[in-house]
């Protein structure tokens, strides 16, 4: 959104309008609901309520943007902010709750089939390792290797520099392989 | 560094940028011979190829979701009509201590005043009782360290209660206000009442001198053949 329609929005959005608000979340919406997502650990319904709340206080703490950053970026940090407080209060729910649940496939299915359910089943592994590991190494993994976003942009967002970036995501990978190691007979 | 702390650093930096080739060679010999970095590698490996699946290209909120939040802002826009035309303000932390212990300052200051002067509880003074049909003689006593020059103090009378004098002015009147000077001692001002009727009726007394307010509250309760009245001294305030 061009900068001088943007800050039109936002006055507007500061004096109480909330069609301009939501005309200024539309744009990022969908970025931010995949970031929430991937915060989440793949919990659909989890990344709608972080994302709404965050949202909710959006509007209502407008007023006290300033301009600093855009304001792409300063919801960014709202809904980041968000995620760690609701990661405080509430676990998120295991995507599978019981190790029981991943037997071999039946034998009987296609195997292109098969082998689309056991891919399901890796991702679902994944997903519950990522949810074990710290918000900010879980973070650095979510913006960089599963939304593909620029370094200095994540480096931005997280108000970190490059090479404390670059730290924190080897060491977030490095944990991610260790915790998919430990649990190797659901990855092979 | 350990040989296999090498290698996981190496497996991890692999990600990032071509490995040399010398470095490359190390990881694979070490890995042919080490379990472990063998299976890190491996679960490398698969997690960098799931990692790309893990979001789809375009992730879209569930169905349903701006109607939800459309109606939720609604819901708190009536919170941010006062809420968000409220000044803003950041503070440091040692900013917001300066900031709390002055408040704390004012409530006590404010508490003090209020409590010990808005909300003053009366003292009772003296109580008697005497004949309805008499006059009823009250004395008001105040105590002065020194002479002070300027003194007014003020009766006022509620229902069911008339000053007895042989001045018609003051007979008829419903307040009476005295100026004067209060020497140094007990300075008392005495007044004559008459109650007209059973019933409990009020008198309001207030002294101003030295920019304080000295008050009295007398009861007057009559029974038809007695009266018990009672003085109450509240304590000064501040004159208005």
């Amino acid at each position: 959104m061009a900068g001088a329609a943007e800050q039109t929005l936002v006055q507007r959005a500061k004096s109480g309008d909330m069609s301009a608000f939501e005309e200024l979340i539309m744009a990022e919406q969908s970025r931010l609901y995949s970031f929430a997502l991937g915060m989440a650990g793949g919990n659909y319904a989890d990344a709608a309520d972080v994302l709404q709340e965050a949202l909710v206080k959006a509007f209502l703490n407008i007023k006290r943007f300033r301009g600093d950053s855009s304001f792409a970026t300063w919801l960014w940090r709202i809904v980041h902010n968000e995620f760690l407080n609701y990661r405080k209060h509430r676990k998120t729910r295991p995507l599978v709750t019981s190790t029981d649940e991943l037997e071999t496939p039946s034998p009987t299915i296609d195997g292109n089939v098969t082998q689309e359910i056991i891919a399901e089943e890796q991702r679902a592994r994944l997903w519950e390792v990522i949810s074990l590991l710290p918000p900010k190494y879980r973070e650095v993994l979510v913006m960089i290797d599963l939304r593909e976003q620029g370094y200095e942009e994540t480096a931005s967002l997280l108000g970190i520099s490059m090479s404390a970036l670059k730290t924190r995501l080897m060491r977030a990978r490095e944990k991610l392989s260790l915790l998919v190691r430990r649990r190797r007979k659901y990855f092979v | 560094m350990s040989v296999c702390n090498k290698a996981i650093k190496l497996i991890t930096e692999a990600r990032e940028r071509d490995l040399l080739p010398a470095e490359a060679q190390f990881l694979k010999e070490h890995s042919s011979v080490c379990p472990v970095c063998a299976e890190h590698l491996a679960a490398f490996k698969t997690v960098t190829a799931l990692m790309p699946t893990l979001l789809p290209p375009e992730v879209k909120p569930p169905i349903g979701f701006t109607d939800r939040l459309h109606e939720r802002l609604i819901e708190q826009s009536g919170r941010l009509r006062w809420y968000a035309y409220l000044p803003h303000f950041r503070f440091r932390p040692a900013e917001l201590a300066v900031l709390i212990m002055l408040l704390l300052c004012a409530v006590g200051i404010a508490a003090y005043f209020t409590f010990s002067e808005e909300t003053r509880e009366p003292q009772l003074i003296t109580e008697q009782t005497v004949p309805a049909d008499t006059p009823i003689s009250i004395d008001l006593e105040y105590l002065a360290v020194r002479h002070i020059p300027t003194v007014t103090v003020t009766i006022e009378l509620g229902e069911g209660v008339r000053f007895y004098s042989d001045y018609p002015e003051i007979a008829e009147s419903r307040s009476h206000t005295w100026q004067g000077s209060f020497r140094e001692g007990m300075n008392t001002l005495p007044f004559m009442v008459k109650v007209d009727r059973a019933g409990v009726w009020k008198i309001h007394t207030r002294a101003d001198f030295e920019g304080r307010r000295h008050e009295h509250l007398i009861m007057l309760t009559s029974t038809g053949k007695t009266v018990t009245v009672a003085l109450y001294r509240l304590p000064s305030i501040p004159m208005p």
